[in-house]
């Protein structure tokens, strides 16, 4: 793939970064609230390969904030839209879109995987896949106007399992505004930056809360659990 | 006795488990605690005894997307 280098000038990153990331290839499970945020982010960042996956199609309620998506697109499959809105607007990039949910023989063909999901069930899945074929993964979590973030290199640093119990009941998710979903999807994003690019320092063995009713963003610190089975 | 949490000064009628303070505030959902800014494992909870004076953060995790 030839790529028009002009278009990143603006990212200020160095050329030897901005090729690594044009190199990248990073799986976006879902694309619905997070997912729009992270795959903007990444299609502007210039990834240059991103796997979309989700087996939802777009509907009328999802319009107040997953804003890749089009009107007309309303009953297509949500990879397949996404693909769309990343085709009009960085056609340098390379999409393969999966229309089923995710599975762990996906995870091979990637650097990075991030979990733009919207249940617990899904998320302690993808964190299995993840440990089971030694790719990064990011997680998120958004509801209401609070929401969560952290990183995790499998068998290295404390995933999701080592903070939470799969038991524990799932939280009510009411929905979500706009900018509280993409504002998580862009902390996400800065995630995959910063592990592909290996610049800064990413959540790892903490999470990030973020509570924007309070414009309160809290890290804790977590460490690996002895009795996880990571 | 007094102890922290969330920044808020909660009194509790006896030295307790970390395990019956969750059973007795009814603690739902998918969440976290921060002893004395260390993170308690679920499995400790039983034998983690609540004393005077200290601080839990309790931070509750969102599934959606």
């Amino acid at each position: 793939m030839v790529h028009n280098m002009n278009r990143y000038t603006k990212n200020n990153l160095s050329k030897e970064v901005q090729t690594k990331l044009l190199n990248s290839k990073v799986l976006v499970c879902g694309c619905g609230g997070l997912g729009s945020g992270v795959i903007a982010n990444l299609a502007g960042l210039g990834v240059g390969t991103l796997g979309l996956c989700d087996f939802d199609s777009v509907e009328i309620t999802n319009l107040n904030r997953q804003f890749i998506h089009k009107y007309e697109n309303i009953g297509k499959y949500k990879a397949e839209s996404a693909k769309e809105w990343v085709n009009s607007y960085n056609p340098d990039l390379e999409v393969i879109t999966y229309t089923a949910p995710a599975s762990e023989k996906m995870f091979p063909d990637y650097d990075i995987v991030v979990d733009c999901t919207d249940n617990f069930k899904t998320k302690f899945q993808l964190n299995d896949f993840a440990l089971n074929t030694e790719k990064p993964l990011i997680h998120a979590g958004v509801s209401g106007i609070n929401g969560q973030v952290m990183s995790i290199i499998p068998h290295k640093t404390a995933c999701l399992r080592c903070v939470l119990d799969e038991n524990q009941e799932e939280p009510q998710n009411p929905g979500v505004i706009s900018p509280a979903v993409a504002a998580i999807a862009s902390i996400e994003s800065l995630e995959v930056f910063k592990l592909l690019t290996g610049e800064g320092e990413p959540l790892l063995n903490k999470v990030l809360f973020v509570n924007f009713k309070e414009g309160a963003f809290k890290t804790i610190n977590f460490s690996k659990n002895p009795h996880c089975i990571c | 006795m007094h102890i922290t949490v969330n920044g808020k000064r909660v009194e509790l009628e006896y030295e307790m488990s970390l395990g019956d303070f969750v059973q007795d505030r009814a603690l739902k959902g998918m969440f976290a605690i921060e002893k004395n800014l260390k993170i308690i494992n679920k499995e400790d909870y039983a034998t983690e005894i609540l004393h005077d004076g200290d601080s839990l953060e309790i931070v509750g995790f969102v599934g959606g997307g």
